[in-house]
C-alpha cells in the first residue's frame, strides 16, 4: 500500500510535468498557393472520399455570387484532395494529399476552356465545366 | 563521543516528533470528499455506463469511491482538489443539467480524450488498474458516439451570398476583434465534421503558413493567426457531393505567448451567425476553447493543419 501511495504521488507529479511529445510530419505541399484567386466555395464527397475547394478570380467570384455563370474573364481553379480522418479528432475529416487540379477560363466570347492541370480526369471536360460553373458561392460574412 | 551521539539522537527525536505532530495536525485540516445527491445521471447504454463508472466516476461524479489512504493528508488534499476540479469540468451525476447540444459535444470530447490516452490520468490508473480503458472499451465508446450522432443537415438551399458590409467590427470578451482580412490569406486546410454536421475552410496568415512550411509549430511564432469559417452541410446531391449550407460562424486564433499566456499562448474568439455575434459572456469563455484544444497539443494546439499521417 505504501508503494501504491508513493507511486500515486510520483506519477501525479510526472503527469503534471510532461506529456509525450510527438509532432506529426507536416504536409505544406497540400496548401494551394496562387496569387489573385480566393475561395468561392468548398464541398466534399464521402463516396469518393474527397474534399474540394473552388477558387476563382474576382470575375469568377462575382459570377458565383450572382445568377449568371458566364462572366467573361472568369478564372476558376478546383482543387480536390483525398479525404482522411483528422488524426487529432475522431468526428472530423480533413484534406490529405492533392488528387486533382482543374482549371476553367471563360473568354470574352463566352467560350469556356477546361484544363486538367494535374491528376487523373474524373469526367469529360464539358461535364466538369458545367459542374464547376454551376457551383454557387458559399455565404461569407 | 557520548554527548555527540546523544545530541544526534535528540536531534533525530526532535525532527521525528515535529514531523509526527505536523502530520497529526495536518489531519485536522484534511478535507472530506462530499457526496452530493445525483440530480440527473448520465443515461447511456449499460456497456458505456459501465466503462464510465469504472474509469471516470471517481473524479467526475458524486459517486466517488473513497479508499482509506485518500483520507490521509497530504494525499487527501491532492485527491479532494482533483475531484473538485474534475466535477467542475464534467459531472456525470449532473449530466442532465447540460443542454442537449453540450451533451452531444461532450460525448465526442470524452471519446477523443480517452482515445488519445489523456484520460483517465496515468497517475490515477497506476493506482487504480481497474480504471484502465482497453482497446475494446474504446471501440464501444466509438460505436456509441457514432450511434447517437444526429447532425441535422441544413436546408437544401442557402441564403444569397452577400459581401461583408463594413461597419464596427465585433469584439470578443477577451478583446479579440473580428477581422475580414482572412479572405486574402491562404487556405491551410478544408475539413468537415460528421459529429456536428458542419464543414470548414481554414485560413492562415503569412506567419502561420511560413511556420507550417518550416515545420516550426511547437510553439507557433507570435503573430500567427488562424481563421476558420464554418458552414452547415447541405444534404448530399445525387452524386454524393455535400455543399455548404447556411453560414454558421467564424473562429479566430491569435498567437501571442505573453498576452494569452493563460490559454496556452493562443487567444480564441468565435463570431456566430451572419451578425457575427461574439461568443462568450466573459473572458473566461476562452478557457473552454483552450481546454478542448489541448487535444491538439501535438500540433501546437491547432487541430486543422495539413499532416502526412
Amino acid at each position: 500500500m505504501k508503494r501504491k501511495v508513493l507511486s500515486f504521488i510520483a506519477l501525479s507529479l510526472l503527469a503534471a510535468a510532461c506529456h509525450p511529445a510527438k509532432q506529426p510530419t507536416l504536409a505544406p505541399e497540400t496548401i494551394y498557393q496562387e496569387p489573385g484567386v480566393s475561395v468561392i466555395t468548398s464541398f466534399f464527397n464521402n463516396r469518393q472520399q474527397t474534399i474540394s475547394t473552388l477558387y476563382g478570380n474576382a470575375e469568377a467570384l462575382k459570377a458565383a455570387r450572382g445568377d449568371s455563370n458566364m462572366v467573361a474573364g472568369a478564372v476558376y481553379r478546383l482543387i480536390t484532395w483525398k479525404q482522411k480522418g483528422n488524426p487529432l479528432w475522431f468526428g472530423g475529416n480533413i484534406n490529405g494529399a492533392v488528387k486533382t487540379i482543374e482549371s476553367i477560363q471563360v473568354s470574352g466570347d463566352g467560350v469556356t476552356h477546361y484544363a486538367l492541370v494535374s491528376g487523373v480526369a474524373t469526367g469529360a471536360p464539358a461535364e466538369r465545366t458545367k459542374f464547376v460553373l454551376g457551383l454557387k458561392a458559399s455565404v461569407f460574412p | 563521543m557520548g554527548s555527540i551521539s546523544l545530541k544526534k539522537a535528540s536531534k533525530t527525536t526532535i525532527i521525528t516528533v515535529i514531523v509526527v505532530v505536523l502530520m497529526i495536525s495536518l489531519q485536522f485540516s484534511s478535507p472530506t470528499i462530499q457526496h452530493p445527491p445525483i440530480t440527473g445521471a448520465f443515461n447511456g447504454p449499460d456497456s458505456v455506463t459501465a466503462i464510465l463508472k469504472r474509469a471516470c466516476y471517481d473524479c467526475h461524479s458524486n459517486e466517488t469511491r473513497v479508499a482509506w489512504y485518500h483520507k490521509i493528508a497530504p494525499i487527501s488534499w491532492l485527491v479532494a482538489a482533483d475531484v473538485k476540479a474534475a466535477r467542475s469540468r464534467l459531472n456525470f451525476s449532473q449530466w442532465d443539467s447540460l443542454p442537449a447540444a453540450d451533451q452531444q459535444g461532450m460525448r465526442w470530447y470524452i471519446e477523443n480524450i480517452v482515445e488519445q490516452g489523456r484520460m483517465p490520468l496515468a497517475a490515477y490508473t497506476a493506482v487504480h488498474s481497474s480504471a484502465r480503458i482497453s482497446a475494446a472499451d474504446t471501440r464501444i465508446l466509438k460505436n456509441y458516439v457514432l450511434a447517437v450522432a444526429s447532425p441535422k443537415p441544413a436546408a437544401a438551399t442557402r441564403a444569397a451570398a452577400k459581401p461583408a458590409t463594413p461597419g464596427t467590427l465585433p469584439v470578443a470578451p477577451n478583446g479579440i476583434a473580428y477581422t475580414p482580412d482572412y479572405k486574402n490569406w491562404k487556405v491551410i486546410s478544408t475539413t468537415n465534421r460528421f459529429d456536428n454536421g458542419t464543414m470548414r475552410v481554414i485560413y492562415g496568415n503569412d506567419i502561420a503558413v511560413k511556420a507550417i512550411q518550416q515545420g516550426k509549430i511547437r510553439p507557433w511564432p507570435n503573430g500567427a493567426i488562424i481563421a476558420k469559417v464554418v458552414w452547415n452541410q447541405q444534404p448530399a446531391d445525387q452524386d454524393g457531393n455535400i455543399l455548404t449550407g447556411d453560414f454558421n460562424n467564424v473562429q479566430l486564433m491569435f498567437r501571442d505567448d505573453k498576452k494569452f499566456k493563460d490559454t496556452g499562448g493562443w487567444g480564441y474568439a468565435r463570431f456566430n451567425g451572419t451578425a457575427l455575434a461574439p461568443y462568450g459572456k466573459t473572458p473566461m469563455f476562452s478557457q473552454t476553447c483552450a481546454s478542448c484544444h489541448r487535444l491538439a497539443a501535438d500540433n501546437g494546439f491547432v487541430f486543422d493543419i495539413p499532416t502526412k499521417k
